[in-house]
């Protein structure tokens, strides 16, 4: 069952950039607001907002974003500065580096998963 | 001092032509009228008209007559463009807050001025939207990536409009932005916002202008940083 945090209205509003189903996005996007993939993404993707990867979605490239909700496939390294959350569709193939973490029963990850300030601990003990 | 542009369609319109005139001189908004179809040299002669004093100028007419009146207007930063809707082919009087020909003429007298990113495409100017079919398209946005419809439908870019994809920012005509949407099936489906971008379309698709003008592939289209003026009516689409 979806977490609120899954629900796409809550994460949509005033979306900046819709990637939508039928459309293949080829190169370097760097964008400041929300932004929502459907579709096709190959390259990298930066954004100082948030990111939704729709159930169809079909990434391969790197991800900045502040946060991200991942319904669908990427295939390249996650760098988010907030909360990753992974529905129970996701396929993620690539390291992830994040402060928070959500994964829901059924979602694949294949990749170092580093976690904000684990590498301090690490350093005290 | 106002300057009238009337357009070569509105013969087929004499009685809404006979009621706006009554309608300006009841509200004493006078005038040089310049009747589009006699002229060749429009540009001059509304500049001519400019520097005599002119401080409004009205197109009385569609999107056409003002797509005709811009290039004229591009460098004066304190005329004002009026528009008085005339027939088909008005989203642009409508976007404005203009709905009808009656309602016009107060809304020149009561000259409430927004302030209108004018963008162009290859050496025209453009106020409301550009236009092609996405079959064969693809469009390059500010040099750094390249979007490529996969389905057919229409590829816009847009400066003034109703933003019809849900949950997309709306569109604001004066944020120095583009607004690319790419609909599927009629349905507006994806949303990407910039200052620049390439278009290229392999089947020699046409790009429609402000639903006026049309011309061929490869363009290209930026916010150019001018201003236009237009007077606009209270429930204008993008009152801040």
């Amino acid at each position: 069952m979806f977490k609120k945090e899954n629900n796409p209205e809550s994460f949509k509003k005033d979306a900046e950039t819709i990637i939508g189903e039928s459309i293949k996005v080829k190169g370097n996007f760097v964008g400041q607001g929300n932004i929502i993939v459907d579709g096709i993404l190959e390259g990298s993707l930066k954004t100082k907002g948030s990111v939704f990867v729709g159930e169809k979605a079909k990434i391969i490239a790197s991800i900045e974003a502040q946060e991200i909700v991942i319904n669908g496939e990427i295939s390249g390294n996650l760098l988010i500065k907030g909360c990753l959350t992974a529905g129970p569709n996701a396929r993620i193939f690539g390291d992830i580096e994040c402060s928070q973490i959500s994964i829901d029963q059924g979602a694949m990850i294949n990749g170092k998963c580093q976690m904000a300030g684990a590498k301090e601990s690490a350093k005290t003990e | 001092m106002n300057l009238f542009i009337y357009d070569d369609y509105l013969k087929k319109y004499p009685k809404i032509t006979e009621a706006i005139e009554i309608s300006l001189n009841d509200l004493h908004l006078s005038g040089k009228i310049i009747h589009i179809g006699a002229i060749k040299n429009l540009k001059d002669i509304i500049k001519e008209e400019i520097s005599r004093g002119v401080k409004t100028v009205v197109c009385v007419g569609n999107n056409s007559t003002v797509n005709k009146t811009i290039d004229a207007i591009t460098n004066e930063e304190n005329i004002a463009i009026g528009i008085i809707p005339v027939g088909k082919n008005n989203s642009l009087a409508e976007f404005m807050g203009i709905t009808d020909y009656k309602e016009a003429p107060n809304l020149i007298l009561a000259r409430r001025v927004e302030k209108i990113d004018l963008p162009s495409i290859n050496n025209h100017y453009f106020i409301e939207q550009i236009m092609i079919s996405n079959v064969g398209t693809s469009a390059k946005i500010e040099g750094q990536y390249t979007i490529s419809p996969l389905k057919k439908g229409t590829l816009s870019v847009i400066n003034i409009g109703i933003s019809s994809v849900r949950n997309s920012a709306p569109i604001l005509p004066n944020d120095g932005f583009l607004d690319i949407y790419i609909d599927n099936k009629g349905k507006k489906s994806s949303h990407f916002k910039c200052q620049n971008l390439e278009i290229i379309n392999e089947k020699d698709k046409l790009i429609q202008i402000d639903n006026s003008l049309e011309i061929k592939a490869p363009v290209k289209i930026k916010i150019t940083g001018k201003k236009v003026n237009f007077i606009v009516g209270k429930n204008r689409y993008f009152a801040n």
